[in-house]
């Protein structure tokens, strides 16, 4: 796209403005841009660079915020830090230092090993630290049938609310079967 | 092999779907570890190619799914799946060696192995689709779980690379064509999703700017909530994005009719006369052509004629369909301008 001054460079600065309720927008060239603008043409315009463009969030860097996370609770003198900084995962050999500066761990024993900055991380990021949803239906079959049966139970509540009766015997069903298959399961 | 990389069908572009008139479309992405190997980030040469291996052997057992190893392509076929929204632009760097990609027949499933995490699950529809993503998504973990130990822990849920993507490693994000929001400057509305667990991308997922008013709404967070309550709210959430930007493009017919058709009217103008075009240039034409389209008022095209478009302008595909790995930037922009113009012809 060329510059709509000049007609000659290629327009690398980008400027809107909505009049009437419609967008209007401007292309021009650096120089084109800078004499424009010392004649005050563009009081009414403002400029759209990448970060800010329409209300897209700026980059969020993950390692900057745990990096962040780190030095704050550094300063908190009733945290015990009980790792030392150049101690290192046994499984994948990440060490503190790494961790921090990644913000990234490195293997799912990393999560044991720097288990005790976890919860509050977990806690900072997601505003919880306990999983519930989907659970691995081989790797952790009880967990896994326990969470489906809640999830059947959660629902006949729902069908016996909205006195959707039909609907309600068959979860009930559902569930006496399931709970069938974990008791032959456990004797 | 060949038409993967040389056609323009790709998950986003087919302008089909529910709801289509706003939303591109649909993805859902699970992220997974295997139990025994170290991540990525801290994988050996020998622990990666175990991770291949598994998914090589997945692709042998299950019939419909191939596996491409990323070493094997050329940059610009990296490029292209990357335009296809395939892989990360993370996932296309570096000589990828211990990089894999698995596909369905129809390129609505795309495994990434070795990106962040050994796996990156990813389930594609047109238009808006969550729910069925997810009973998709849903099935083929469990397929690939059968005979794989996932990283999981009964209080952190599935195991990531990075704790951001920890509990169900699920991230739903939705693409939305939101030009009339865009035209009648109430893209504010995208600041507010932030506060209620929302992420809002551009067109080539983080960081990236918005170009041609493509927006990617997502969740954030992953730990603590239910796939399907993460999923209903998403769904919620576009619900009311779909609803404003109907809500302007009925404003703008009703009060700017003729401004608005002008501006459609002349993007199409250019988009079939042009001798350059640029790939930002050719968004933004896009973006209003595919409006006009959407409300009525350009009315020998469909969506899905218009959605194609977005492929063709691709740098990456230009570049790979004129067989021209030297082919420079002004010589692009006029062989984009040429294809565009013999595609609406
Ligand atoms: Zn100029
Ligand atoms: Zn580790």
């Amino acid at each position: 796209m060329y510059c709509e001054v000049c007609k000659k460079n290629p327009a690398t600065i980008h400027y809107t403005k909505v009049v009437n309720g419609l967008k209007e927008e401007k292309h021009l060239c650096e120089e084109c841009a800078a004499k424009l603008k010392q004649n005050g043409e563009f009081a009414d315009f403002w400029q759209l660079d990448n970060k800010t463009k329409f209300g897209l969030l700026p980059d969020f860097s993950m390692a900057d915020f745990i990096g962040g996370f780190f030095n704050n609770i550094g300063q908190n003198q009733g945290y015990v830090q009980q790792i030392n900084q150049n101690s290192a995962c046994p499984l994948c050999g990440m060490t503190l230092a790494e961790f921090r500066r990644e913000g990234r761990v490195g293997c799912k024993e990393c999560y044991r090993f720097f288990g005790d900055y976890m919860p509050s991380l977990l806690r900072r990021i997601h505003g919880s630290t306990v999983h519930s949803g989907k659970v691995p239906k081989v790797g952790h079959a009880k967990l896994s049938a326990k969470r489906q049966i809640d999830d059947l139970r959660e629902k006949l509540k729902l069908a016996v609310a909205n006195e959707d009766f039909e609907k309600a015997v068959e979860l009930r069903d559902q569930i006496r079967e399931l709970e069938k298959q974990e008791n032959e399961k456990e004797a | 092999m060949a038409d993967l990389f040389t056609s323009t069908i790709s998950p986003w572009s087919s302008g089909k779907g529910e709801q289509a008139d706003v939303v591109l479309c649909s993805r859902i992405r699970l992220a997974r570890n295997f139990a025994p190997y170290p991540f990525p980030l801290k994988a050996t040469e020998e622990s990666s190619q175990k991770v291949l291996d598994i998914m090589k052997d997945f692709c042998q057992k299950h019939e419909g799914y191939r596996f491409l190893s990323l070493g094997e392509l050329s940059p610009l076929q990296k490029r292209v799946l990357v335009e296809k929204h395939l892989i990360s632009p993370e996932h296309a760097q570096g000589d990828g060696k211990y990089k894999g990609l698995v596909l369905d027949d129809e390129a609505t499933v795309s495994i990434m192995v070795n990106e962040e995490d050994h796996l990156r699950l990813q389930c594609f529809a047109p238009g808006m689709d969550l729910m069925g993503l997810w009973d998709k998504a849903d099935k083929l973990d469990d397929l690939i779980e059968a005979d794989n130990e996932y990283a999981f822990d009964e209080q952190y849920g599935y195991l990531t690379c990075c704790p951001t993507n920890l509990g169900n490693g699920l991230r739903g994000s939705v693409m939305m064509h939101l030009p009339a929001l865009s035209l009648s400057g109430q893209l504010g509305v995208l600041n507010q999703l932030g506060n209620i667990g929302m992420t809002v991308r551009g067109l080539y997922g983080e960081g990236s700017e918005a170009i041609g008013d493509l927006y990617q709404i997502s969740n954030q967070l992953t730990l603590g909530q239910s796939e399907n309550d993460i999923l209903t709210n998403l769904y919620g959430v576009n619900q009311q994005l779909i609803r404003e930007e109907r809500n302007a493009r009925d404003y703008l017919l009703e009060h700017n009719r003729v401004q608005l058709e002008d501006r459609c009217w002349r993007a199409l103008g250019t988009l079939t006369h042009a001798r350059y075009l640029s790939s930002r240039e050719a968004l933004s034409l896009i973006s209003l052509v595919r409006l006009g389209v959407a409300v009525g008022i350009i009315g020998h095209l469909t969506l899905e004629a218009v959605s194609n478009l977005y492929m063709l302008v691709q740098p990456g595909y230009l570049q790979l369909i004129a067989k021209n790995n030297d082919i420079n930037e002004t010589e692009r922009d006029l062989l984009r301008a040429k294809q565009v113009k013999e595609y609406l012809a």
